[in-house]
């Protein structure tokens, strides 16, 4: 039976069938913003314009660029592999290990005394300094532009400290200066 | 003034003139494939991305269009598809109860709906309705499409067209009539 075969003869008589529907006003009902249809044509040919714009690369590569990049990354993998020395702590006993970190525990403790005495005896490092720092050449030219006896300049106090550091950015041997000034006594 | 099939595709074939061709097509069936749409889908903003994806498939397809049929059945046809893929998207990602649920919402929405409360009821009516035949109905009523035509349109016999029809008039006039009582 065709689904046709069911309804009336006369079934689009809509005043016999649905009178409530008919007294329905056919209008719409639904809202558009203002203007809608007006812009609706323009933003379409918008739409087309974009749509046709080509969607090429515009550059260029190699031709077998894409077959070979995974054989390049695959070496450039394995020498980055080779440069990196991973050490295997596992290999190491337990007494080596420790024996390791005693050592440089130690070692750590020294420094911070050295730092720590070094500190207290600044003088001393300065000496140190300077013997390790100091040319001779320069301390001898110093020592013949200079007069011995030069007066201090009126209103100024020359510390011992301001001398050592003449010396130290003039890059004076120690040694030389010490015995210079015992010839001069 | 509205312009022929054969006018139009001819100017459109024409490089020159394509542009001011497929302008011509979108003013001469804007607001029929638009309302088309809009009373599928029911919301404003759904219905504009839609028809904006009717008429850009339109341009690109216009070049092979084989004239079997008429134009405005070519574009009927295609914003029928493109509403119906679009709830069905919907459907996926919500049930149909869901999406049948928001169309009715969208009604009680005084910005989607600015008709009067018979109307509204006429509209709430068509969306208990299933999809097809909310489709035919709205096609026969609202658009006086021929069933020739929406055989085309559909891909459905002329005579279940008039069955379906049929019983969306009767479903909608028993709403009607409970509403009213």
């Amino acid at each position: 039976m065709r689904a046709a075969d069911n309804i009336p003869e006369d079934f689009e008589n809509l005043e016999k069938y649905a009178p409530n529907l008919v007294k329905t006003p056919k209008g719409n009902g639904y809202s558009i913003p203002e203007g809608y249809f007006e812009g609706l044509s323009k933003e379409i040919q918008l739409e087309v314009i974009a749509s046709s714009f080509e969607k090429q690369q515009p550059f260029d590569i190699p031709p077998t660029y894409f077959e070979n990049l995974p054989s390049i990354l695959q070496n450039k993998i394995s020498i980055q592999a080779k440069k990196v020395k991973i050490i295997n702590f596992k290999r190491f006993s337990k007494t080596q290990l420790l024996a390791a970190a005693a050592s440089i525990a130690i070692l750590c403790l020294i420094g911070v005394d050295y730092w720590k005495t070094s500190q207290d005896k600044p003088a001393e490092k300065t000496m140190e300094y300077l013997a390790d720092h100091i040319d001779q050449s320069i301390l001898e030219d110093a020592l013949a532009e200079e007069p011995a006896t030069k007066a201090a300049p009126q209103g100024t106090t020359e510390t011992s400290a301001d001398y050592i550091n003449y010396l130290i950015d003039n890059h004076i041997e120690v040694n030389t200066l010490i015995n210079a000034l015992k010839e001069s006594d | 003034m509205d312009y022929s099939d054969k006018e139009l595709l001819e100017q459109f074939r024409n490089e020159s003139t394509r542009h001011s061709a497929f302008n011509l097509l979108v003013l001469q069936y804007q607001k029929k494939i638009y309302w088309h749409i809009r009373r599928i889908v029911i919301d404003h903003d759904d219905a504009n991305d839609i028809v904006q994806n009717v008429f850009i498939k339109v341009w690109k397809a216009l070049d092979n269009f084989k004239e079997e049929a008429k134009l405005f059945t070519w574009l009927y046809r295609i914003a029928t598809n493109e509403s119906l893929s679009f709830l069905k998207q919907k459907k996926n990602l919500v049930s149909f109860d869901e999406v049948s649920e928001t169309l009715s919402n969208s009604l009680q929405d005084d910005r989607f709906f600015s008709g009067n409360e018979i109307q509204k009821q006429l509209q709430l009516a068509i969306l208990t309705l299933p999809e097809k035949q909310r489709i035919v109905f709205n096609m026969k009523y609202f658009d006086e499409l021929k069933y020739e035509e929406m055989s085309q349109v559909l891909e459905t016999s002329v005579g279940a067209l008039k069955a379906s029809y049929h019983h969306a008039v009767i479903k909608i006039e028993t709403f009607l009539k409970k509403g009213n009582s």
